[in-house]
């Protein structure tokens, strides 16, 4: 099932349709914020999801201040006292004018280690979740930076969340934090499958869990899709060892539409959005500094973005734009005007100018719906056939962009990662029996 | 070598003559074990416990045996070993210094091991400790304890093989709460080691003891190890039970071969190996 991963703005264009649900952000506004948040004007935020986001707690303060200052306020960070929010005094923005500084000092870039202040961190999270009515509770859990360490430390944070969450007899599904950096998963075999191994048995072995919330730290690789091969496999296999394997759920978020090659290998949730910054799960992407984003359409039969900058009218005028139609309503003149080989440029709302986005994320989130809802209508084989046709097609489109005319623009349009994709999505296949 | 009668009497004296008839059972390369009753608990007041009393020789690993006392001190579970005491005392004969011992619940039954050193273990026994021993890890697990050295000596066969024990948690790991270790030792029996553990990974989980009595489950089927104690051929693939012993029951046949699984993620809990078990028990 597909849901939003929301940032700032929990509003999604109007028209955009409603999805599964939603993944609300801590890194997303303060505390105070969020909790007079009113979600029931929002349909796609009926179902919602929260996430602690305790794998940001290394950001630096000097670069990274505006996630820094509204993560600060949420308890589990442990970043001492925060300034109190009184509404009959102040109002949002002055406390935050004010609180700011104090904030970001006291940020220590660390998470709690002592185990009275780790008990104390993870039921102020579930607390706060339990208090937004969430669907399912997900556990913080630190990132596991470290193949040995780290693991023995989210095996205290996932024991200790356990134990609070039954002791509180909460009647919610209860997921763990499963928040890996890549560079975990591009090492060796050797070095990648224990850890893999280890890290998915820290969550089939907790009776209590519902299963895993999947976040992989993309520190290696700046694209909008995932394009490398251990990590996409990496991700399938933890998918693979929980839901097939455990017989557990997983909630994977910040994959970009490999969430969808994902469900398709088992996962029940995957979230995604249309910012790059919403897509993947970039420490960097947090820097004060990043730029503000153009127009991208969005190809299910390439499974991947086409830039509106010459790529799509260079499709239309070759006659080969109508190979990655995406139908939706969003683009539906859009469509139309590239079938019948006329300039993108006539086409308003889909001017290729910075932050001329309403129409290209109505268009991307109608996608990924789409994309979900025929998921969710399959079985399991149904699922794999479906998907496996889908990347099939996609990296032979794919390749011919890369090797035939018209020739895109590599930095704009996505058309590198289809074949690992493909490749990974078979290497499942093979190891879940539905490949020889 | 010892004057076993000497060190018995000794030993009665040390612990104020509250045990009586003591008789030594065997001898390990920790330690002396003798079988006695315990008349009189510590507070004085009157007992007849059938113990298997424990005594640490000098120079072993006195660490081990704390562990292992600290492990099962609040520990009552049918499947598991019984402490009933544990302290210093004094055995000259032994040692100029005080020595530790233990005092267990007597178990009447032979171990594991002894009963495959005569054959093949039937269907019904085997399934007996699967059922038992998963109990047994459970019970650990719950207490956030892996026991990492479960094998045909750990586990005692009570007289009829109706019930199992596992016992011996002198390797057992806490996993803490309070401190991050440093890198972890392997642990545990070679032969026996679930892929992780051979590994020497840290974060062994419930899965690597589920591994372990898989592996003890196999060995006793066959009446002798399947990889002759070959550690390193182990855990790389699946592993085909039904190659080894084609006329097995397909139930408890597709168990093991699951609870051989090279990937934790699926292998059964011990919850759901002794389900399975009491199951196949129950037909």
């Amino acid at each position: 099932m597909f849901y939003y991963n929301l940032g700032y703005q929990h509003s999604i264009p109007e028209g955009s349709p409603h999805s599964g649900g939603s993944i609300i952000l801590a890194a997303s506004m303060t505390y105070p914020q969020m909790e007079r948040r009113k979600f029931r004007q929002h349909p796609h935020l009926q179902h919602r999801l929260f996430d602690p986001q305790l794998y940001l707690a290394t950001l630096d303060p000097l670069r990274a201040s505006g996630a820094v200052e509204k993560l600060a306020t949420y308890p589990w960070f442990g970043a001492g006292e925060i300034p109190k929010y009184d509404s009959g005094q102040q109002n949002l923005a002055e406390w935050k004018a004010n609180a700011g500084p104090a904030l970001l000092r006291q940020w220590t870039r660390s998470v709690p280690t002592d185990p009275t202040a780790i008990r104390l961190a993870i039921a102020h999270a579930v607390a706060f979740q339990m208090g937004l009515n969430v669907q399912h509770i997900i556990l913080p859990v630190p990132l596991i930076d470290d193949p040995h360490v780290g693991l023995d430390i989210a095996a205290i944070w996932i024991d200790t969340g356990v134990e609070i969450c039954s002791e509180a007899r909460i009647n919610k599904q209860v997921f763990a934090t499963l928040a890996i950096p890549d560079h975990l998963l591009r090492t060796s075999d050797a070095v990648r499958e224990p850890f893999l191994n280890s890290a998915t048995g820290l969550i089939a072995t907790r009776k209590r869990l519902a299963g895993a919330y999947v976040v992989v730290e993309q520190g290696s690789e700046d694209g909008y899709a995932l394009a490398s091969k251990d990590t996409c496999c990496a991700i399938l296999n933890i998918v693979d060892d929980l839901v097939r394997g455990a017989r557990k759920q997983v909630i994977l978020n910040y994959a970009g539409a490999f969430g969808a090659v994902a469900a398709a290998a088992g996962a029940s949730i995957w979230s995604s959005n249309y910012y790059r910054s919403l897509r993947r799960m970039r420490l960097l992407d947090f820097d004060v500094g990043v730029g503000r984003a153009y127009p991208r359409y969005f190809s299910i039969p390439l499974m991947g973005d086409i830039t509106p900058d010459k790529d799509l009218d260079a499709l239309a005028q070759s006659d080969t734009f109508k190979r990655f139609r995406t139908p939706s309503i969003a683009a539906e003149l859009l469509n139309q005007t590239l079938l019948d080989k006329k300039p993108l440029a006539s086409i308003p709302g889909w001017e290729y100018t910075i932050g001329n986005l309403t129409n290209a994320m109505q268009h991307h989130n109608e996608s990924m719906h789409r994309l979900g809802i025929h998921l969710d209508g399959l079985d399991e084989t149904g699922k794999a056939k479906f998907m496996h046709r889908l990347l099939k097609a996609s990296a032979k489109a794919a390749e011919l962009l890369r090797t035939h005319s018209p020739k895109l623009t590599p930095a704009k349009s996505d058309f590198r990662h289809q074949a690992t994709w493909l490749e990974a999505f078979e290497t499942w296949m093979r190891r879940a029996g539905h490949l020889p | 070598m010892f004057d076993l009668v000497q060190v018995g009497s000794e030993l009665a004296a040390a612990l104020n003559s509250r045990f009586e008839s003591i008789l030594h059972i065997g001898q390990g390369g920790q330690g002396l074990v003798f079988r006695a009753t315990r008349i009189e608990l510590e507070d004085g007041s009157a007992s007849a416990d059938d113990v298997a009393l424990k005594l640490l020789l000098p120079n072993s690993e006195e660490e081990r045996l704390l562990r292992e006392v600290a492990m099962m001190e609040h520990m009552r579970h049918p499947c598991t070993a019984e402490l009933l005491e544990h302290g210093s005392c004094s055995v000259p004969s032994v040692s100029s210094t005080a020595i530790r011992y233990a005092a267990w619940r007597f178990i009447d039954g032979e171990s594991l091991s002894q009963r495959i050193a005569r054959g093949a273990v039937d269907r019904r026994t085997v399934t007996v400790v699967g059922r038992d021993v998963s109990t047994a890890i459970e019970q650990f697990w719950n207490q956030s304890v892996v026991h990492r050295d479960i094998k045909p000596d750990n586990v005692m066969l009570r007289v009829g093989e109706r019930e199992s024990v596992l016992i011996d948690l002198g390797a057992a790991r806490y996993l803490e709460r309070h401190t991050i270790t440093g890198p972890g030792l392997v642990w545990g029996t070679l032969g026996y080691w679930s892929p992780e553990q051979a590994r020497g990974e840290r974060g062994l989980t419930c899965a690597s003891d589920v591994y372990s009595l898989g592996i003890t489950m196999f060995e006793a089927l066959l009446g002798r190890h399947p990889y002759n104690h070959r550690q390193e051929i182990m855990g790389r693939a699946f592993v085909d039970v039904r190659a080894f012993l084609p006329t097995l029951d397909s139930r408890l046949a597709q168990l093991i071969i699951q609870m051989l699984h090279p990937r934790v993620a699926f292998r059964p809990l011990p919850d759901q190996v002794s389900g399975v078990c009491a199951d196949i028990l129950s037909k």
